[in-house]
């Protein structure tokens, strides 16, 4: 079943909160109404009581203070205002003014102007007599602000979570036999909607949140429902929630009335889907006993931030496949329309293999963030556009499947998948893997290629510097990318394009690219093909699958180390350990190869190298110097 | 003299945050009743000296103690004592209220402004009289307090006026507003803690209360008192921690008041508090508050005696656009949930009113890292909440989760909607409860 989308569910989520609390407000207003009676005597007792002298009953009021009244005869705002402060602010201020240290420059003929000074609150009270009137709380206001009972909670989120609270502390009541069966499971119930409420507090509550997509009231579901029910659990348990619900706002009718046909008929529905829901109880109180054991509820309750940055998953892959579409478009350019085919076969098996596999072990769909698109076409970069088109099918498979959800999904995966997949394929099928061809030799999209490949061996140039000999083409055709190559590597200029758009997007840090390059760079300067010719080093650069690999593929965040310094010590590792395999003579795709070794180091560097150059570091062995604005002021 | 702070580490900005409030300034008195908590900081409460049925006045001590954190209260209200409740809040905790009827005539009780020059007073009767206003800091942390354990160890003052939300006007509003005031308050603190010179930092939405200061320092000549710093408009800049760091350069160890790096670090609207009660003799018992947030339709900055019910606000606020789902006092990314039958307390400065409940909820993690881009503390967010997930407290150790200061960002930022700092909330109880067990001679293992 589909994930309703982000947009619906959060919608369905406060449509449903909204309604929850107009209910409510509408059931405590009755109370009110019948609470006003009192309240009204109340104030009655008050004013008799107000007229008496206030003196007679307080011998503590001195005479001075009296008087002090009386000059307060007419009813001003008190404190901070603007009589006040004339009053009694000037000799303050004077007093204080003298204090200055070089009071010496201080005119003695400048009075400060008080009524500057407390001009601003004046003008606020005007502003406020004028918004409001003289008596800024309403009648209603009143009648709800009596003490007597302060506290009737008009949120139902508030109720909700008392009960929470309650359930924790074990203050469970038990009334009749009905409720008694079912308290804890309405307790719990109750917990979810709270925890809904509170931002998604538990996957519970995501799935709550997910089981919300009608707009459709309570009542009205629970027809609809008995008919066919394709997505049995889900909904089911929403029917229950929405009825538990009504039992819990109807409680006191139902109870004192003696109709209980209602909640039997309520707590008959319950029983018949309990099964499912019964599992989801459990969970969902182990959970608030976690909670609950460590101390309070607020745990459960205070989840601040309140607030999204507003970036998901999708924003970030989809910046991937933005700088990804320049290389697609030039090697189009180069190699003819077979690209797209290329990288179109290759993202529609990844989507496709992600889906079905996601089906197969009952997992929340990731198709929608993009994330398997984008795997697939960083897949079709590493591939020649003359390869037979079921090799990206079985990199796609090797890749989404084995090792990515086969180890939990993604975020979880230990390779990055497009690499792995490519690498699998290019040791199997060698030879069908890399089959380049010259630029502007257009390919037939299906079959017949034999015939334009069948002179185009030995085109790829970094075949022909890994056997010592270089290639023909300028230093322009290099940068620029007209030569045989892969589809995503022949441009560098391009590649950079895209290094800056995914540094700009803050999608990538800048550590491991410029690292990876900074490295591989600096180990060709110093340890040369060949001595004294620096054109081997920069065809290698070049070339290779370096740029490529080092932008799009060892960036990936989720096979890479999270700290900064982790980052550098990665790109640092994939760049020696390129050179290191291409001299050793692994041949065109170390590169592939060694980006797969780094990012099974990328947990260990996390775990356990940067802890232990952090503790170094609080050890006192080295410090930081941080520059600092008390020396001017001193 | 202005100078422009480095922002340290992480962090993030207001660009992107919901906006909606206003400097302009509009003063309650009226209320009907007032609902005060006695609740401190560090969860002392304090013991009323009236009981039901009183008749008290405007500015009357109504609670004190003699404990370490403890701050008189008053009443802002003349009326009388209808009740000494318990209740519980929102979070399960008990917090005890003092009801007050307003009779609406707002009777004050005699003022006693400071007498002696301040010239002649000792940082001593300063202190003293500090603890009679009544003036709490922001997270409640009386300004007492505050002062006098900076004394002799703080070698430099910190004004902090930076917001902590984009709504955070409060401080916006009283800069320009009340100037002099708080340059007057802040010559107070500084006699009470024997030094010399301040650093105002403001933030840079805030150009236009930097030029009245600056206007004001020229005519008073005290331009060598103080001097003003713009740090930038970030989100946990406001922390005393962050802001020394960012002043100073010194880091502020997790669990640390701020005097054991050499600071001292006071709120700005204090400042203001502190003066207003030491011209007009009369004791704070209001607070400033801004109000903002998705609902009010005109959203303002309110001075209003603390204890009164925050329903109250609606009318202020020139009503809402809808009803709000969730009022949050002390920002968006740190505050806590209120009711509407809550009270406004002491030490509030920002209520925000939302209709917009984000909630996208939990996917998996992709490990992107933006929770350790954005960590002030340059801790790894992801790391420490999966380890206190699994209640591996030797492992959250070993990552610092002491350091946290749940200030909120990579929560912020994580796109996977996953609650880093619930958890790592979790794993600091789970790490309190297993050293109090460890403190606790266990009988049975002998």
């Amino acid at each position: 079943m589909s994930d309703g989308g982000k947009e619906n569910r959060k919608k369905s989520v406060e449509e449903e909160l909204f309604r929850l609390y107009t209910n409510f407000e509408a059931e405590t207003s009755e109370n009110e109404d019948t609470r006003q009676g009192g309240n009204e005597e109340d104030d009655d007792i008050f004013d008799a009581e107000d007229s008496f002298d206030l003196c007679e009953d307080r011998p503590d009021v001195s005479e001075n203070e009296l008087d002090f009244k009386d000059g307060l005869a007419e009813n001003k705002p008190r404190n901070l205002s603007a009589d006040k402060y004339n009053q009694f602010g000037k000799e303050a201020y004077e007093n204080i003014k003298e204090e200055n240290i070089n009071s010496t420059n201080v005119n003695a003929g400048h009075n400060y102007s008080l009524g500057r000074m407390s001009r601003a609150s004046g003008t606020a009270d005007s502003v406020f007599e004028n918004s409001i009137g003289h008596n800024p709380v309403p009648n209603n206001l009143e009648s709800d602000a009596a003490p007597a009972a302060p506290h009737d909670g008009s949120s139902p989120l508030l109720k909700l979570s008392e009960e929470v609270w309650e359930e924790n502390s074990g203050k469970e009541q038990s009334e009749t036999s009905i409720e008694k069966d079912n308290t804890s499971e309405r307790y719990s119930e109750s917990g979810k909607q709270a925890a809904a409420a509170f931002n998604a507090e538990t996957v519970e509550a995501a799935e709550l949140a997910d089981s919300f997509p009608s707009k459709q009231k309570s009542t009205d579901n629970a027809e609809k429902e008995s008919g066919i029910n394709k997505f049995g659990n889900k909904k089911n348990v929403k029917r229950k929630f929405n009825e538990k619900l009504e039992i819990k706002y109807n409680k006191n009718s139902i109870l004192s009335d003696g109709n209980l046909r209602e909640g039997e008929g309520n707590l008959q529905a319950e029983k018949k889907n309990n099964a499912s829901a019964k599992e989801k109880k459990n969970r969902f109180e182990r959970i608030i006993d976690n909670y609950s054991r460590s101390g309070s509820s607020e745990k459960l309750l205070s989840d601040s931030p309140y607030i999204t940055a507003g970036k998901t998953p999708m924003n970030m892959y989809a910046d991937f496949i933005i700088a990804a579409v320049p290389l697609l478009i030039w090697a189009v350019y180069l190699y003819g329309f077979r690209v797209i085919l290329v990288s179109l076969v290759s993202v529609l098996s990844c989507v496709c293999f992600e889906l079905w596999f996601e089906y197969l072990v009952y997992r929340r769909v990731t198709v929608q963030n993009l994330s398997a698109v984008k795997e697939g076409l960083f897949l079709s970069l590493l591939f020649p556009a003359a390869v037979p088109l079921w090799i990206p099918i079985v990199a796609a498979f090797f890749g989404t499947v084995v090792i990515k959800e086969l180890f939990g999904g993604l975020g979880k995966n230990l390779l990055n998948p497009s690499l792995a997949g490519f690498a699998l394929v290019s040791v199997i099928f060698r030879e069908s893997a890399a089959v380049f061809t010259a630029p502007f030799s257009y390919l037939p999209l299906f079959g017949a290629a034999d015939e334009v490949l069948s002179g185009m061996s030995g085109l790829y140039p970094l075949s022909s510097v890994c056997g010592g000999s270089l290639p023909s083409g300028s230093y322009a055709e290099m940068i620029i990318g007209q030569r045989a190559g892969s589809i995503g590597e022949v441009s560098a200029v391009l590649i950079c394009a895209g290094l800056i758009y995914l540094i700009m997007r803050r999608v990538i840090s800048w550590q491991i690219p410029i690292s990876f390059l900074v490295v591989s760079i600096f180990l060709y300067f110093v340890f040369p093909r060949h001595i004294l010719s620096y054109r081997f080093t920069i065809t290698e650069m070049l070339c290779g699958m370096i740029p490529l690999c080092a932008v799009y593929f060892a960036s990936d965040f989720s096979t890479a180390p999270i700290f900064k310094s982790g980052k550098i010590i990665f790109g640092a590792g994939c760049g020696v350990l390129t050179v290191i395999l291409r001299y050793a003579g692994v041949g065109i795709y170390s590169t592939v190869y060694a980006i797969l070794v780094m990012n099974l180091a990328a947990r260990p560097i996390d775990l356990y190298v940067i802890p232990f150059f952090a503790k170094m570091f609080r050890s006192g062995k080295i410090r930081f110097s941080r520059r600092s604005i008390s020396e001017n002021n001193k | 003299m202005t100078s422009k702070l480095s922002h340290g580490s992480g962090g993030v900005g207001f660009r992107r945050m919901r906006q909606n409030s206003s400097e302009e300034l509009c003063v309650i008195t009226d209320v009907p009743y007032l609902k005060i908590s006695l609740h401190g900081y560090n969860g002392e409460t304090a013991v009323p000296t009236i009981s039901s049925g009183d008749r008290v006045l405007a500015g009357q001590l109504i609670a004190d103690s003699d404990g370490e954190f403890s701050v008189p209260i008053y009443s802002g209200i003349s009326g009388i004592v209808t009740g000494i409740e318990e209740k519980q809040d929102i979070y399960g905790e008990l917090r005890r209220f003092i009801i007050i009827r307003g009779d609406g005539n707002n009777r004050t009780v005699k003022p006693e402004p400071y007498s002696k020059r301040l010239a002649d007073s000792t940082p001593e009767e300063l202190i003293e009289f500090i603890r009679k206003t009544g003036v709490v800091g922001r997270d409640k942390y009386p300004l007492w307090k505050n002062i006098s354990e900076s004394r002799g160890a703080a070698k430099r003052l910190i004004i902090n006026a930076v917001p902590c939300d984009p709504d955070d006007k409060a401080g916006h509003c009283v800069m320009f507003e009340y100037a002099e005031r708080m340059l007057c308050g802040i010559k107070i603190i500084l006699k009470a803690l024997e030094l010399r010179h301040a650093v105002i930092v403001l933030s840079d939405s805030m150009k236009r209360q930097a030029d009245k200061l600056e206007s004001i320092m020229e005519a008073e000549g005290s331009g060598k008192l103080f001097s003003i710093a713009f740090a930038a408009d970030r989100y946990p800049l406001y922390e005393e921690g962050q802001i020394i760091n960012s002043v100073g350069g010194e880091t502020l160890k997790s669990g640390e008041r701020p005097y054991k790096t050499g600071y001292a670090v006071v709120d700005a609207v204090s400042c203001v508090e502190l003066f207003a009660s030491f011209s007009e003799g009369l004791p704070c018992t209001n607070t400033i508050l801004s109000v903002g947030g998705d609902c009010p339709r005109k959203p303002k900055t309110v001075i209003l005696p603390h204890g009164s019910e925050i329903s109250v606000l609606e009318n202020v606020c020139g009503g809402f656009w809808k009803k709000p789902l969730r009022i949050i006092a002390g920002g968006r990314m740190r505050g806590r949930v209120y009711r509407e039958n809550d009270t406004v307390d002491r030490g509030m400065r920002l209520l925000q009113f939302d209709y917009v409940i984000e909630n996208r909820g939990i996917k998996n993690c992709i490990r992107c890292g933006k929770c350790v881009e954005v960590c002030p503390a340059r801790l790894a967010p992801v790391y420490l909440s999966n380890y206190a997930a699994k209640n591996n407290t030797e492992k959250c150790i070993e990552f610092r989760i002491e350091d946290c200061t749940e200030c909120g960002c990579c929560s912020y930022v994580c796109p996977c909607g996953i609650p880093l700092v619930k958890n790592i909330r979790l794993g600091k109880k789970l790490i309190d409860t297993s050293r109090k067990e460890d403190e606790t001679p266990d009988v049975r293992r002998r």
